[in-house]
This record gives C-alpha cells, structure tokens and sequence, in this order.
C-alpha cells in the first residue's frame, strides 16, 4: 500500500513538469516578456540592460532553469490588474473559489451516489426516466448559459437570490478568520451570516453541481446494474436478506469504485466550470479573476492561474488514486 | 495481345471494385438498418439534419452580410428590438444586430467550426494512434507520455492558456482546440488496436508477409475504428460547448456570428429584463449539442453491442 501511494506520488512529478514547461513556453510565445518595462522613452541600451537583469538574453534553456528558480521561490510574476504579486493575487482568491468547489463537489458526490443507487434499484422507474433525461439536459446545456438563464430568473425577476458572495455589511473584516464564509460563520455563531452565505452560494452550487451530478448518477447507476447481476448478489437475495440491505451493504460499497474514478476528472470539468460560473454570478474567485486577467491581456495572472489550477487538478487526481487503492485493495497489489 | 491484357486488369480492377463497393454497401446497408432502429440516435440524426439544411440554406433564407457574412447584421437606428416585430421576427441586441440572422449563420460558423476542428483531431489522433499501436516500443511510448502530458489539465483550461498567449483570432482557436482534442482519439484508437492486433488473423496476414502499413491500414484499422466515430459525434458537440465557453470569456473574436459570442453580447441586458438575445442563441447550443450526444450515444450502442451498458446515457 505505501508503496503504491509513493509510486502514485513519483507519478504525479512529470505531470507537474509538464505543467510548468507548458507554462513556461506560453510565457515566452505570448510576446517579449520585457515588453512590461520597456516604456516609449526607454533607450535600447537600457533594454538591453533590462534584458540582462531578466536573464532574457541567454538560451531558453537557462531561461527555463531561471524560471524554475523563481517558481520555488514562489515569483510567479507581477498581477497587473491586481496590483499585486501573481501569487499573493490567487491567494487572496482562492478561499472563494474553493468554498465554491468544494460544496458543489460534495453536493454533487453525495447526491448523485443516492440518485444513481435508486435509478438502478428500479431501473425503467420514475426515478429513473427522469434522471435519464436531466443527465442528459446536464451533459448538452452550455454552462454558462445556465447560469445566465439562473440569473435571470432568481436574480432578476423573481428576487429571491442574491449575487455576488456576501452582503457586504454583514461581513465585516474582523468576521473573516478563513474567508471561507460558511466557515467563519460557524465560527462566529453567526446564524444571519450562515444564512447569507448559503442564500449566496444556492444558485452557483447548483449551476455548477449539475453536470457533475448528472455524470457521477449515470456512472453510479450502470455501475450499480452490473453489480446487481453478480453471483453475491443472487446468493444474498436467495438467503433471504432484504431487498433494502442488498442494496445498501452488497451492492452499492461495490459499485461506488468507477464513481471514485470519474471524481478526480469531474473535478477538472469543475475547476473549468467555474470560471463560467463564477464570471456570471460575480462571485470574486480564482476563475472570475482570470476572466479579468483575458480581458486585460495580463497573461502573468492568467498563467499563474493555470500552474495554480493544473497544481490542484494533479493533486485531486493524486487523491482519487489513493482513495481508490485504499477501496479496492487489490489495485495496490496488482 | 497488350490491348486485351489491359482490357482484362481493367476488367479485373473494376470486378474487384465492385466486389468491394457491394460489399461496403452492405455492410452500410445493415449499419443503416441499426442506425435507424435505434430511437436515440434516430432523434439524434433529425436534430443535427435539421441544423444541417438550416446551415446550407443559410445564403437562401437570408441575404449574407456583405463583405463578410458571419458578422453580425445591424440595424443600427433599432437597439433592444423585442422579438415578433416584422423586420426582426427575434428581435435585435443593443448594438442592432439582428438575433435571427445571428443564429442561422452561428449555425453555418458553428457546425463548419466544430466539424473541420474533429475531422483534423480525428486524422491526427488516428495516424498517430494506429502508428504506435501497431509499431508498439519506444514510439508508443512516447506518444502515451506525449498524450498524458495533454491530460494535465482540464481540457477548457489548456485551452485558454494557449489561447491566451497566442491570441484570441479564429485561427487560433482551430489550432488550439485541434491541439487539445487529437490525443484522445489517439488513445482511443491505441487501446482498440492493441486489442485487435493480438486477434488470429492479423497474425495470420502478418504470417503471409505483410508489411507494418498494409497490416495497418487494411486489418487493423478497419476493425477498430468505430469507437472513434462514437468519440468524434460526442467531440464535435464537446467542441460547440468549448468554442461558445471560449467566445464567452472573450477568447474569440467579437461580433461573428457564433453562438457563444451572442450569449456574451446580450448578459449586459439580461438583468435589464431584454432576455432574448442570450436566451436564443443558448438553446441552439443547447439542441445541438443534445443532438451530437443522442447521436453518439446510439452510435455507441448501434457499432459494440458489447458496451451498450456502458458509462454515461
């Protein structure tokens, strides 16, 4: 088992280099990475002394080892439209996008495991037909989209949700303690706060819950009919257990492997999601600000989203492997 | 004599032609006869046939835009028209432009869009993937460690950051998403060949001395094709969504006729209440690509019997 973990873990490095160099020869294609000093009055002789103090006038290589350098040192460049350094900028926006991912994941996870376990229980039922249909409404609807149509409905004509993250005069600074707000109002014992961070996060968790949820139902579902078919599960039934306990303790501990496996890609197809999301809900995370970052052409910020955001999905992956060997013990031995 | 041993290999070439072409037809005929049994892909076939006409009749039921017919046309002295008057049966946006010309050339952008970037990632990704599968060694290693290196990131996000950096025109965006979409069906097509390249009789024309190429491309190929076309009808609606995602975030081009750039144009007014603007380009998205998943979906049940039970429905 420790040795699987740490073949998983040596596994994860190319991934991560792969991420970097990607990132790295962006940085270098976008255009001239002096282009950000050198002002109209600039002369070439200071160009070039600009260019020497960046090390940009040696091979790329070296320039790929400088870069290296700097990335350990956590330098991932200047945030032009925070006005801060790139990495205290993802910092200051990270809390909110991962309060946002995280419910919508485990929304997703918990309900879709459930949804998925009844439509195989009656497969053909009502629970069943239905979810076949949203599943397939989930896979086509273009999220953003949803969003908007969300938006317009709640926000706009019915007002009875809120955008944005919070209301702002229920928050004051001295209430933030994690900038998880869901957090800091348990903390707190702050029901009017819970209450404001939940009215908040209802229409984005559902937005972006809703494709994952619709993937893990359909996989959870086959996966649990395959079971149902297994020799345990005839024995189980002809010894006399009940229905509800074939389900519950033979067959859907069984069927939830392939659902761990698709959780660390659908949290990729969520990290993506959210950008959308986020864009049109106004909820100041990571991904809204790498909106921002396009539309200014700050290609620092949004490369420094990206190793960020390809750092967390490797991590996930790592994750799930791990979870995985530790459901199916035979994974780590095979 | 030569005149009659010409006539004769002609003669031979066409039998062997037609031998060949009834014997394509038939087995279409039977892939036909499926297809249309199958309610899912049947559903899905009108849906993407309808967009079809509505894409090639699109110089017939509009006049083009001249010089540049998937740009927006614009009436500029009516901003915000709502849908059901005369001139503009679904109204306009706050620029003027008008929403039906909008989607039946988003329609033509879109499907010419999605289908030339699949049918490149396709011919790519199969090349590559049925040169290491059946070579195997060290090239099929290297494309397998080429091809995860592509799955580091989530497939939306690689593609903004190269997107980003290089410049959001429509050129840019074919080559990005044709950068990003090839190594799946080289996967895809891998995994079947390596199946397929153990089976009998693939030994057995290898036994009879045929080349690396002919095995390829005339007994591997043929047998292990089909989950591409299953992965290419769901690609080319996952590439609709990524295109209008990509345009909403402004990484394509403004003011064309796509889609998603229509969504991102009208959520200013949205709030406003002047829902039609976003709302009607949305839902062909949302149709078409409905369509490429029922497609692709009875596809997958239609070419492997064998999978009809398998991940997503």
């Amino acid at each position: 088992m420790a040795g699987y973990v740490a073949k998983r873990v040596l596994a994860v490095i190319p991934t991560v280099f792969f991420v970097v160099f990607l990132v790295f020869v962006l940085t270098r294609v976008a255009g001239d990475p002096a282009a950000m000093y050198i002002e109209p009055g600039t002369s070439p002789e200071q160009a070039a002394r600009i260019r020497q103090a960046h090390h940009l006038d040696e091979p790329l290589l070296s320039q790929f080892v400088y870069y290296l350098r700097d990335l350990s040192q956590g330098n991932l460049g200047f945030s032009r439209i925070s006005g801060i350094p790139v990495l205290q900028a993802i910092g200051k926006y990270f809390p909110a996008t991962l309060e946002l991912t995280v419910i919508s994941m485990l929304v997703a996870v918990v309900l879709g495991i459930r949804l998925g376990v009844s439509s195989a229980a009656r497969a053909g039922g009502a629970v069943d037909q239905v979810s076949r249909v949203a599943a397939l409404g989930g896979v086509s609807v273009p999220i953003f989209w949803l969003a908007l149509i969300l938006l317009y409905v709640f926000y706009a004509r019915l007002r009875v949700l809120p955008v944005g993250r919070a209301n702002a005069s229920m928050w004051p600074l001295s209430d933030r303690h994690t900038n998880i707000y869901i957090l800091d109002a348990l903390i707190n014992g702050n029901l009017r706060q819970l209450g404001d961070a939940i009215m908040h996060l209802l229409l984005p968790v559902f937005c972006l819950s809703y494709l994952q949820l619709a993937i893990i139902m359909r996989v959870m579902r086959s996966s649990m009919l395959e079971v149902l078919r297994e020799d345990y599960i005839a024995t189980a039934r002809a010894k006399g257990v009940s229905e509800r306990r074939v389900i519950r303790k033979h067959a859907r501990r069984n069927a939830l492997l392939p659902t761990v496996t698709i959780v660390g890609f659908s949290f990729g197809t969520m990290l993506s999601g959210s950008i959308l999301t986020e864009k049109v809900f106004n909820w100041p995370g990571m991904g809204s600000w790498a909106v921002r970052s396009i539309l200014n052409l700050d290609t620092a910020s949004i490369l420094g989203y990206v190793l960020i955001t390809g750092l967390i999905y490797a991590l996930v992956n790592l994750m799930t492997d791990v979870l995985y060997s530790y459901l199916d013990p035979r994974i780590a031995v095979r | 004599m030569a005149a009659s041993w010409e006539r004769a290999s002609w003669l031979w070439l066409a039998a062997r032609m037609g031998g060949l072409a009834a014997r394509w037809c038939k087995s279409w005929r039977s892939f036909l006869k499926d297809l249309c049994r199958n309610t899912t892909s049947v559903a899905g076939l009108i849906i993407i046939g309808s967009f079809a006409i509505l894409a090639i009749l699109a110089p017939v039921v509009t006049t083009p835009n001249e010089p540049n017919p998937y740009r927006m046309k614009k009436d500029m002295l009516h901003p915000l028209v709502p849908p059901g008057s005369p001139n503009h049966p679904l109204g306009t946006d706050r620029t003027g432009s008008d929403i039906l010309y909008g989607l039946i050339w988003g329609t033509r952008l879109s499907i010419s869009i999605a289908l030339a970037i699949t049918a490149a990632a396709v011919v790519v990704g199969v090349a590559l993937g049925v040169t290491a599968g059946v070579i195997g060694g060290a090239i099929d290693s290297l494309l397998m460690r080429v091809t995860d290196g592509f799955f580091a990131l989530p497939p939306y996000i690689l593609a903004m950051a190269i997107l980003a950096s290089l410049g959001a025109t429509l050129e840019n965006l074919a080559i990005t998403l044709i950068l990003i979409t090839w190594p799946r069906f080289a996967r895809v097509i891998r995994s079947q060949v390596l199946s397929v390249k153990e089976l009998t009789y693939v030994h057995a024309a290898r036994a009879t001395g045929a080349s690396n190429l002919r095995v390829a491309v005339r007994h591997v190929l043929p047998n292990a094709i089909s989950p591409v076309f299953v992965q290419a009808s769901l690609g080319v609606g996952e590439i609709v969504l990524w295109v209008a995602g990509l345009s909403f975030i402004g990484l394509a081009p403004s003011n064309m006729t796509e889609w998603g750039n229509m969504v991102s144009l009208g959520q200013s007014d949205l709030i406003g209440g002047y829902w039609w603007p976003s709302v009607f380009a949305g839902i062909m998205i949302f149709l078409f690509v409905l369509g490429t998943n029922l497609l692709g979906d009875g596809l997958r049940d239609v070419l492997d019997p064998r999978i009809r039970h398998s991940k997503i429905r």
